[in-house]
């Protein structure tokens, strides 16, 4: 097993443009990261990079100690789990597994009978090594191809897209595999997919790109509670979060429905009388009939009407419309360009109790948690009242380490 | 509900007429012209339908897949590149997925009919085979596509000649770039070779069991890196040598037109600083060197293996008429002549006699290489009639390209040998 670094890496093509721009990350040995950002943000192209498909323009990649810039992508160690799962209907599970390194002619049948046996193992696959594929169930011929990959003793795991390819039900079947493959074996391994839900929920750290630029390196509670700046707090949620305008006059923040008090740790980072981006998650709101006695103290209340609701049963959401100045429209307008997505965002999404009884076109009183809100700038986009965490690669590991254990 | 979205290139009755509203797991043979054809696992539904007088494959995908797929299909067949070709694509919303619809190769088959028809031990046939593969991924790349998934499962294999033609029929993996970089024609070829492999395996094992031949199948298939190597390295390979060795120039463009490849533009640089040293550089056109001179010499349209063996054939034809007539006879006159007195004739005669298997050209070739391994084998010319009655009878040489007509049958051009065979 190894650690991955990339170091300044750039990918140019022939027209100039940098599809992947001075990108440097580390992925520590036994990590699980994950490369995300929507389509044109450079993460297949830095997966290519890692594995030798693309040529690198400049910048160092790094498999433990090695550069390997000019390696041939077999002689980087690496697996690409999932680049062929096909299975072989008259081959049993056993040579479906063991096909690659009779292909390699550097193993003794008895080191492929070990190699396969502990593959099979850790993938409790055991008891079928002597059945026909056809008799499997669909998860385990899944857990088949990713005994091949395993079989090879890679120095890290490599995933492109793998769930893109399958419906719906399959795809949160092998998302569970894979998690619980990479617990077990602790091998290093990078991740790529547009879908920020994939990405919160596999990686101990997420990386966010945008444009072949890196935005964001963190755990996924870190990039959802501080996001750098406009397009990681656009693109990390769902549903995502409200971008409004808010006025700083005083010592208050206007939103549009309530202003809510400046705290004081925010006053050097602000200019009164200036109009910024307030982002707010939709848990930060709640029906105000529901919040406990202990916690309304912290937020505001405000009465608003409805105009839709969404009930689905474990979860409600209500949206209500706002006006925003000109600037504030065309700045938000630009994110959902970049964020690759369509949505008019001159409306909040707030998350109700299912219980609550608010319905369409109630006027209805709500709750605004002011602890759970940040202020952007509207001109670069930067988050100016993130709170950095405490090294994150060191927290990523140790979550790592705890579940391998 | 909402409709399905259509994109149809041949917006025929047929296909238009299909219940594209409904999931494609739930069409019958009952309402839906369905075939059924044995393709082997794959990891999306696939349904083969018969309408209009034509085979379509229909793939049951996600629509972001099928889309990237439908475009690379496009832009494979820009480059006049041997692969299936794209048909249609069908949205359907409200099941979020979407059928890609592609035409069934006329005259082509798969992999498995030539390992269940022929003996199991057929090294020569098999190396027609991998030749075909590594031929086609050659092609493929000198192109700029990479096609990511190379096995037997994705390719479908038609006769030319003495040789087979491979042709892509699996693109989901597929991308296209301006040209491709080293790590990337490495990483097909690697992919390529371990899952020929895993086929190889597979046939065994259900001929078998497996183990005797397996040893035997992994050389094989690990000889396809050398077929590939060996041929990219001849169409980009640029020696250097000194300008009294121009001659060499010869002899490359001969290797290359013999192979089939058009030469297109032949350049000699100076290599280094000094100037008595010079670069060989071919710009190497596509591979139909045969084929283009016979359509310009006997207007016949043939594949370039079919083009090779006929043009040997000609040349046989122009040397008989010149030393008939006593004086010289042109090609383009020998031509005209050797298609209506012994093409055609002759041609008819060999497809009656093979049961008009294939294509009548490709009947015309076996008789032709029937005759020449006979005539070899017997130290005299065995003469027409007697290779026509090995071609009727199918007792044709062993590993002889002829051997393979087994895989045209049955007649019905739509038809594969399913597993149960």
């Amino acid at each position: 097993m190894a650690s991955i670094t990339m170091r300044n890496i750039v990918k140019k093509y022939g027209d100039g443009f940098p599809a992947v721009n001075d990108v440097s990350i580390d992925v520590a040995d036994g990590e699980f990261m994950i490369l995300v950002g929507p389509s044109g943000c450079g993460k297949s192209t830095l997966l290519r990079m890692i594995v030798g498909l693309e040529d690198i323009t400049s910048g160092d990649m790094m498999i433990g100690d090695t550069r390997v810039n000019d390696k041939a992508p077999r002689e980087r160690n690496l697996a690409m789990v999932f680049q062929n799962y096909a299975l072989y209907p008259h081959l049993t599970v056993f040579e479906n597994i063991a096909f690659p390194l009779r292909l390699s002619g550097k193993h003794s049948e008895e080191e492929i009978r070990k190699l396969v046996s502990e593959a099979a193992a850790t993938l409790e696959l055991g008891e079928h090594l002597d059945r026909k594929p056809a008799n499997l169930s669909g998860g385990q011929r899944q857990r088949v191809a990713m005994g091949r990959a395993i079989v090879r003793q890679a120095d890290a795991f490599l995933f492109d897209e793998p769930l893109s390819n399958l419906d719906a039900k399959l795809r949160g079947q092998m998302r569970t595999e894979i998690l619980r493959l990479q617990r077990r074996l602790g091998v290093t391994t990078v991740y790529v997919t547009h879908d920020q839900t994939e990405a919160m929920t596999l990686g101990d750290r997420v990386a966010v790109l945008k444009k072949g630029v890196l935005q964001q390196i963190a755990s996924p509670r870190e990039l959802y509670d501080q996001p750098v700046n406009l397009f990681v707090a656009g693109f990390i949620g769902s549903p995502p979060m409200n971008f409004v305008p808010a006025r700083v006059t005083g010592d208050t923040i206007e939103l549009p429905f309530v202003s809510i008090p400046l705290r004081d740790e925010w006053r050097d980072k602000v200019q009164d009388g200036k109009i910024y981006i307030a982002g707010v998650r939709p848990g930060a709101f709640e029906d105000a009939e529901f919040v406990d006695a202990g916690k309304k103290s912290r937020g505001v209340t405000f009465g608003v009407t409805i105009d839709v609701t969404e009930w689905l049963g474990n979860e409600q959401y209500a949206f209500v419309p706002f006006e925003a100045p000109a600037e504030i429209v065309s700045q938000l307008a630009e994110l959902a360009a970049d964020l690759d997505s369509e949505q008019m965002r001159t409306q909040i999404c707030v998350e109700l109790d299912p219980l609550s009884r608010v319905r369409n076109g109630d006027e209805a009183t709500l709750w605004l948690d002011a602890e759970r809100i940040h202020l952007f700038d509207p001109a670069t986009g930067d988050n100016l009242t993130r709170v950095e965490a405490a090294d994150d690669a060191v927290d990523g590991a140790g979550r790592h380490a705890a579940a391998a254990g | 509900m909402a409709a399905p979205e259509l994109r149809l290139r041949t917006p025929s009755p047929g296909l238009l007429g299909l219940p594209w509203e409904r999931p494609l797991a739930e069409w019958s043979t009952l309402q839906v012209p369905l075939r059924d054809m044995a393709v082997g696992p794959s990891r999306h539904l696939v349904e083969f339908v018969e309408c209009d007088g034509a085979l379509w494959a229909l793939k049951e995908l996600p629509p972001r897949i099928a889309v990237r797929e439908y475009d690379a299909l496009g832009r494979i067949e820009e480059l006049h590149l041997n692969a299936v070709r794209r048909a249609g694509l069908v949205h359907q919303p409200d099941f979020d997925t979407a059928i890609l619809l592609t035409r069934y190769l006329q005259g082509s088959w798969q992999y498995r009919r030539l390992f269940l028809r022929l003996p199991p031990d057929a090294p020569k046939q098999r190396s027609r085979l991998l030749d075909g593969m590594a031929s086609l991924l050659v092609e493929l790349h000198r192109r700029g596509v990479f096609w990511g998934d190379c096995s037997l499962a994705n390719t479908l294999f038609s006769r030319d000649g003495q040789v087979l033609q491979a042709s892509l029929v699996d693109a989901e993996t597929s991308e296209v770039h301006p040209r491709l970089s080293d790590g990337q024609r490495e990483l097909d070829v690697d992919v390529m070779v371990e899952n020929v492999a895993a086929g190889l395996m597979d046939i065994a094992a259900r001929i078998d069991g497996g183990t005797a031949l397996r040893d035997q199948l992994v050389g094989e298939a690990l000889s396809l890196r050398t077929r590939y190597v060996g041929l990219w390295d001849l169409l980009h390979d640029e020696p250097v040598f000194g300008y009294a060795d121009r001659h060499r120039v010869q002899r490359r463009i001969r290797k290359l037109n013999e192979l089939g490849f058009a030469v297109d533009e032949v350049s000699l640089r100076h290599a280094g600083s000094s100037g008595d040293q010079l670069r060989l550089k071919v710009a190497v056109g596509d591979r139909n060197y045969h084929a283009t001179q016979l359509r310009e010499l006997a207007g016949i349209d043939v594949g370039e293996g079919q083009a090779t063996h006929l043009l040997g054939d000609l040349h046989a034809y122009q040397a008989q008429l010149c030393s008939e007539a006593g004086h010289d006879v042109d090609l383009p006159t020998a031509a005209q002549l050797w298609v209506m007195e012994l093409v055609r004739p002759t041609m008819t005669r060999a497809h009656a006699a093979v049961g008009r298997r294939g294509t009548a050209i490709q009947a015309y070739c076996d008789l032709l290489e029937v005759r020449w391994l006979l005539s070899e084998r017997a130290g005299r010319d065995v003469g027409t009639e007697r290779a026509l009655a090995a071609l009727a009878e199918a007792v044709v040489p062993s590993d002889s390209a002829a051997q393979l007509m087994v895989v045209e049958t049955p007649t019905e051009p739509f038809s594969v040998l399913d597993d149960t065979e």
